[in-house]
């Protein structure tokens, strides 16, 4: 399918210790803080139904601050009775994380403060401890896997033509909080480069994996995925090596140059805010072809025919397509949107 | 019997899924006997209402909450591997993070499922604070994880109560065989969801194990495939010992068989140089593009090199389990998936050899076709159903279970010789390191002078392969050494090892 514009879900998967979030129903634009929250430290535990002298399941009646408050030193938790009261108080300035099914009370003191941000213009239509999600509508390009933390910022194109990689030498300092375009590939040093000069991501038809692995680490995988951490972000529209842009993908990032941008790392999609009527429809990607040696991936461009059951060099017999740069085996072509 | 040819009916075809499409077996049933017809591979989309699917079903993450003891490690292992879930975290009350440390961990990992295992009763308190810290890392997520719980029945009851707003289950101990298996069915459930026509491939390959093993020789089962890797080992009483890792294997996860082997892992079982990065770059499209054929040899080497690996880090994982020894001496192998399915059987031959490394004779077998997988996925069926299905797909697997070669790894004495049905094969002395291919098909009664290695077995199309590099397989660090070890290796099962 290619680029097309419509409405979308984006779910914002949150970390441990949200103090603060949209309800459903606010109106959010992307980059925008979606949710704030505390990083922990080692929380202290308090006792609370026995000390307090009630049933666990009693605790909830009798508490006097709810889980997620920020708390001081002193503070009450919890308080029962009139004359002879007894009462738990929070032993550290921080917050109350948990209350334990025993009725105990966890307090921890805070470390940090973490943000997330929302990857799409629209509307919050899930907003809990777990995740927010927000839905809106753009253009968007689906790619087959992004790393890093999401990112925000305006499409620039890093390079001239399709078939171009992105070089080092294209990346500076004016591009900051912009999100670079790049084309059949980005250098390894292009992403630590953007990274210095605060380039908000990277797009490009492929990535060099061995880069991706010197940049995010050894366990890193070929399905990506977010990290919270201040790390570069990329998205790869359609392997790993090399992996020249078809037109229909490449001239749109044309026309939407200037425009705000969001990169999802957790779904590997892009969405440009731009109206619809920038594009007059929505295009339809050619399909993609992976190379016989696994090492890139390009569009399946010209005049094709089947060959019937074909032999190829490795030995392997299947049906093949002849295209203009040979016979490849029909399951290497895919649907530009197949899942993958 | 009447009841088992309904069961039978009810399938006249088996979909054996691969990646992305599925391979569609024709079943024929004439007078009770089931046969396999023929078979065409199609996209998975095209579903015939009432077809038997062989698939991998849902991704199960588990994770697991228990006492420190290494032996509960080893056992929550064994579990995991025997229900073809993936353990994504292991929990242990010794653990020396915080509750919000934990908690953070725990949704990290995102289980599907978590197991905790109270193996004695002075263990519950510290699990009820593992299960504190599941409530706050998987608080308001969507589905929550399934929460259960094995082991001392009143310890247990105490960790259920803490597991306030979870669905939870109590199962018998997992340390126990009916406990593995309980564990094993309930998530095979999970993964098969509500798509009742599905046979998982774990249960396919397990009655195949069944099925020849009830033949009365003790068999293992090997599938490497694109996103999994299986070890399935049952003797003639109907016991089985299985390790089902996921995700790993030489196709969609290929990415992942080089997260556990590494780069140079991988990269040393292909016989030829290859720099790190390119390589890398291969196995992440591979990775991503499901059923891709490698069209050129310096792909299908690296599927190999994958293969080889993903079957090494399952036994690992056997191995951390207590099953190492279980599953590498059957004396007979036989292999399925993608590693069965190489154009040369010489290469599903040396993937097995050196990725199995088993100090043991076998006759191998390989299931090139998948035909054997849909043997089994018919015959899981019709057990499922209450038939026993052995009677009517003796005769099918028969026909389908032909030897491919005869191994036979020794440690060579001075002057070794090898005798073959007591004529001697080869007028040269077996010395450390050979390793070669004896023409012979049928019958053999091989000893090797100058050892104990006295053993029977069958060789097919690849004839007997004496194998006496040693175990474990060893092989030089250096391209220049490496690269041509790896060719005479090729060379020997007569391979062509100058591709690429």
């Amino acid at each position: 399918m290619g680029w097309h514009y419509g409405r979308h879900v984006v779910e914002h998967p949150l970390p441990i210790g949200a103090s603060s979030r949209p309800a459903v129903g606010y109106s959010v634009r992307a980059g925008d803080p979606l949710a704030t929250g505390t990083l922990l430290g080692s929380p202290v535990r308090v006792e609370g139904g026995r000390k307090l002298g009630v049933e666990p399941e009693d605790v909830e009646r009798v508490a006097r601050v709810p889980v997620g408050t920020e708390v001081a030193r002193g503070t009450v938790l919890a308080r029962t009775g009139r004359r002879f009261a007894r009462a738990v108080t929070a032993p550290i300035d921080g917050r109350l994380v948990h209350r334990s099914y025993e009725g105990d009370f966890y307090v921890a003191p805070i470390a940090g403060i973490w943000t997330v941000r929302s990857a799409m213009d629209g509307t919050v239509t899930r907003s809990d401890d777990a995740a927010v999600s927000v839905e809106g509508s753009a253009w968007s390009l689906g790619g087959v896997a992004a790393y890093g933390p999401d990112a925000f910022g305006e499409l620039t194109l890093g390079v001239d033509a399709p078939t171009d990689e992105l070089q080092p030498g294209r990346v500076d300092v004016r591009m900051h909080d912009s999100i670079l375009v790049g084309g059949a590939r980005i250098a390894a040093e292009a992403i630590t480069r953007a990274h210095a000069c605060e380039v908000a991501g990277l797009v490009a038809g492929a990535a060099p994996a061995g880069g991706l692995r010197v940049v995010y680490g050894d366990e890193v995988t070929a399905s990506g995925g977010p990290t919270l951490e201040d790390r570069p972000t990329v998205l790869c529209l359609l392997g790993f090596g090399i992996g020249p842009l078809p037109t229909e993908i490449y001239l749109p990032f044309v026309a939407f140059g200037g425009h705000r941008a969001a990169i999802h790392v957790a779904s590997a999609r892009l969405f440009v805010f731009a109206p619809e009527t920038v594009l007059d429809r929505s295009l339809d990607a050619p399909a993609i072809v992976l190379s016989g040696d696994f090492g890139g991936v390009k569009a399946l461009e010209g005049e094709t025919s089947l060959t019937g059951v074909t032999r190829f060099a490795s030995d392997a017999f299947c049906e093949g397509l002849a295209t203009k740069d040979g016979v490849v085996p029909v399951p290497n072509v895919l649907p530009y949107d197949a899942p993958r | 019997m009447i009841a088992e040819r309904s069961a039978f009916a009810s399938g006249r075809t088996v979909d054996v899924a691969l990646e992305s499409r599925v391979r569609r077996w024709t079943v024929d049933e004439p007078e009770g006997l089931l046969s396999l017809t023929g078979s065409t591979t199609v996209a998975v989309s095209e579903r015939i209402p009432g077809a038997i699917r062989v698939g991998y079903g849902g991704v199960m993450r588990v994770a697991a909450l228990a006492a420190a003891a290494p032996e509960l490690e080893r056992e929550l292992r064994r579990a995991v591997l025997a229900s073809g879930a993936e353990l994504v975290l292991l929990l242990r009350t010794d653990d020396a993070r915080s509750l919000v440390e934990r908690a953070a961990a725990i949704r990290d990992a995102r289980p599907d499922l978590v197991l905790a295992l109270v193996a004695e009763r002075h263990d519950a308190a510290g699990i009820v604070d593992l299960v504190e810290a599941l409530r706050l890392g998987c608080a308001d997520r969507t589905p929550a994880p399934r929460v259960v719980i094995a082991g001392e029945a009143h310890a247990a009851l105490r960790v259920k109560a803490a597991a306030v707003g979870y669905a939870v289950e109590l199962l018998p101990d997992p340390r126990r065989p009916d406990g593995i298996a309980a564990f094993a069915h309930r998530c095979r459930e999970f993964r098969r969801g509500t798509d009742e026509d599905t046979v998982l491939r774990d249960e396919a390959l397990e009655e195949l194990a069944r099925l020849v093993a009830a033949r009365g020789t003790d068999v293992l089962v090997v599938d490497v495939s694109g996103g999994s890797t299986s070890l399935v080992r049952a003797n003639a009483a109907g016991t089985v010992a299985a390790a089902h890792v996921a995700p790993l294997g030489c196709g969609i996860a290929a990415d992942r068989t080089v997260r556990r082997a590494g780069l140079d892992g991988v990269r040393r079982w292909i016989p030829w140089a290859i720099d790190a990065p390119t390589m890398l770059e291969r196995v992440f499209n591979r990775a991503r593009w499901p059923d891709a054929v490698a069209a050129e040899a310096s792909a299908l080497a690296l599927e190999i090199a994958l293969a080889h690996e993903a079957l090494t880090h399952a036994l690992v994982d056997a191995g951390a389990a207590g099953l190492l020894e279980p599953l590498r001496d059957a004396p007979i192998t036989i292999v399925t998936g993608m590693a069965a399915s190489f154009t040369r059987p010489a290469h599903t031959a040396l993937v097995t050899i050196d990725g199995l490394a088993s100090p043991r004779p076998t006759t191998l077998h390989r299931d090139s076709d998948d035909g054997l997988v849909a043997l089994g996925a018919l015959a899981a069926r019709s057990r499922a159903t209450g038939g026993d299905p052995s009677a009517a797909v003796a005769d099918e697997l028969a026909r389908r279970v032909a030897p491919l070669a005869f191994v036979v790894p020794v440690s060579p004495g001075r002057r070794s010789k090898v005798r073959v049905n007591g004529a001697v094969a080869s007028d040269e002395a077996l010395v450390p390191g050979a390793f070669f291919s004896l023409p012979h098909r049928g019958d053999a009664d091989v000893e090797i002078t100058g050892t104990p290695v006295r053993t029977r077995g069958m060789a097919g199309a690849l004839g007997i392969i004496v194998d006496a590099r040693g175990r474990p397989l060893a092989l030089p660090p250096r391209d220049a050494e490496r690269i041509p070890t790896l060719v005479r290796w090729f060379a020997a099962l007569d391979l062509a090892g100058n591709g690429g």
